[in-house]
């Protein structure tokens, strides 16, 4: 009476014939039944690697990214931030000229209001400029990490 | 998996507010957990809302993955449970699949002797490729949804029993019995319809 091999056996040398037991290579050189069970596992693993890939027929991505939590604690304590800033700014400019009232006042004594004007205009143009020049740049970092 | 981007930089952006880069993590991995969910659970529906509760636990627990896996694995982990949950709820868990794990042992104690057995008239049967992928669908349907998922991931995903391992959170050893019995299950399946088609 023939001594089978466990399907177990058959199994471990359906997946791997190269480095399975040597036992299990012999009995199946020899055995039509077994090497016959083998080969059905082996048709049967490449068969179910040619199955069709399931795929959800919606945009996953986009129904899960709309329901996340908006970050805007992030942009708030951003904005806090910046409001701080601006306001110690300010607050530093309005003490430089009321520390050099003074001076100011002597400086500005002898130069015609018109060409007080026009520095003005000058210097605020500038800083506008300057301003709206950091915001671009700003923008533009926030869009590249944003673009992944 | 068109993984760009290493995970490492893709969390690190989700965490400081990205929400697009969570996208891009979606995109990356939808694939495998959509074989887990389609294994898993049979109604259509119910894959819809189930998709997206992984997904929305991901993205509630990303600060605690700590890249001990790949973050493909971690999310595969949360979608493997989150559908198991599911079935538990619906009390749709094989209780079968789970009490098969003792069978790895049991096979070893029984060879089967002589020429005149039922296993070796079914091993005479040479089913020709067209045929058994004609029939590999139902067979596999026929399966339990953790054994159905376990073939899908080892034999179609190709993953390895370590990754599958951290997927199901189960110990190499019961993972092997619950494959062997799975591979087992399957090939009985396809003689099955096989005999009952007389292809
Ligand atoms: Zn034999």
């Amino acid at each position: 009476m023939t001594v089978h091999l466990l399907e177990m056996e058959i199994q471990e040398y359906a997946l791997d014939k190269i480095h399975c037991r040597k036992d299990i290579a012999d009995h199946i050189a020899v055995c039509e039944a077994c090497r016959m069970k083998a080969a059905n596992y082996e048709l049967m693993f490449s068969v179910i690697k040619e199955e069709p890939k399931h795929s959800f027929d919606f945009d996953l991505a986009s129904l899960v990214v709309e329901q996340l939590p908006k970050p805007s604690s992030v942009s708030s304590s951003t904005n806090i931030l910046l409001y701080v800033f601006i306001f110690c700014f300010a607050g530093a400019i309005a003490f430089v000229i009321y520390w050099f009232r003074e001076y100011l006042e002597k400086m500005f004594k002898g130069i015609l209001p018109i060409v007080i004007y026009l520095m003005l205009v000058i210097a605020i143009s500038v800083l506008i400029f300057q301003c709206v020049e950091i915001y671009r740049r700003y923008k533009k970092q926030m869009k590249s990490l944003n673009s992944f | 998996m068109g993984n760009n981007l290493p995970d490492q930089l893709l969390v690190e952006s989700i965490l400081r507010g990205n929400a697009n880069a969570f996208g891009q993590v979606i995109k990356n991995t939808e694939a495998l957990v959509a074989q887990i969910v389609f294994k898993m659970i049979s109604n259509n529906e119910d894959r819809k809302d189930i998709s997206q509760d992984i997904y929305l636990k991901a993205f509630n627990k990303l600060r605690d993955f700590k890249f001990q896996s790949k973050l493909s694995t971690w999310i595969a982990q949360i979608a493997y449970n989150t559908c198991l949950s599911y079935l538990e709820r619906k009390k749709l868990v094989l209780a079968g699949s789970l009490s098969q794990a003792n069978d790895w042992d049991d096979e070893n104690q029984v060879r089967s002797r002589g020429s005149v057995s039922k296993e070796n008239v079914d091993a005479a049967i040479f089913i020709q490729r067209k045929e058994l992928a004609s029939i590999m669908h139902s067979a596999i349907d026929m399966l339990t949804p953790i054994h159905k998922t376990l073939i899908t991931l080892y034999h179609h995903e190709e993953l390895s029993y370590e990754e599958i391992g951290q997927i199901t959170e189960l110990p190499e050893g019961t993972l092997k019995s619950y494959l062997f019995r799975a591979r087992k299950s399957l090939r009985e399946n396809i003689l099955a319809i096989y005999k009952r088609e007389d292809l």
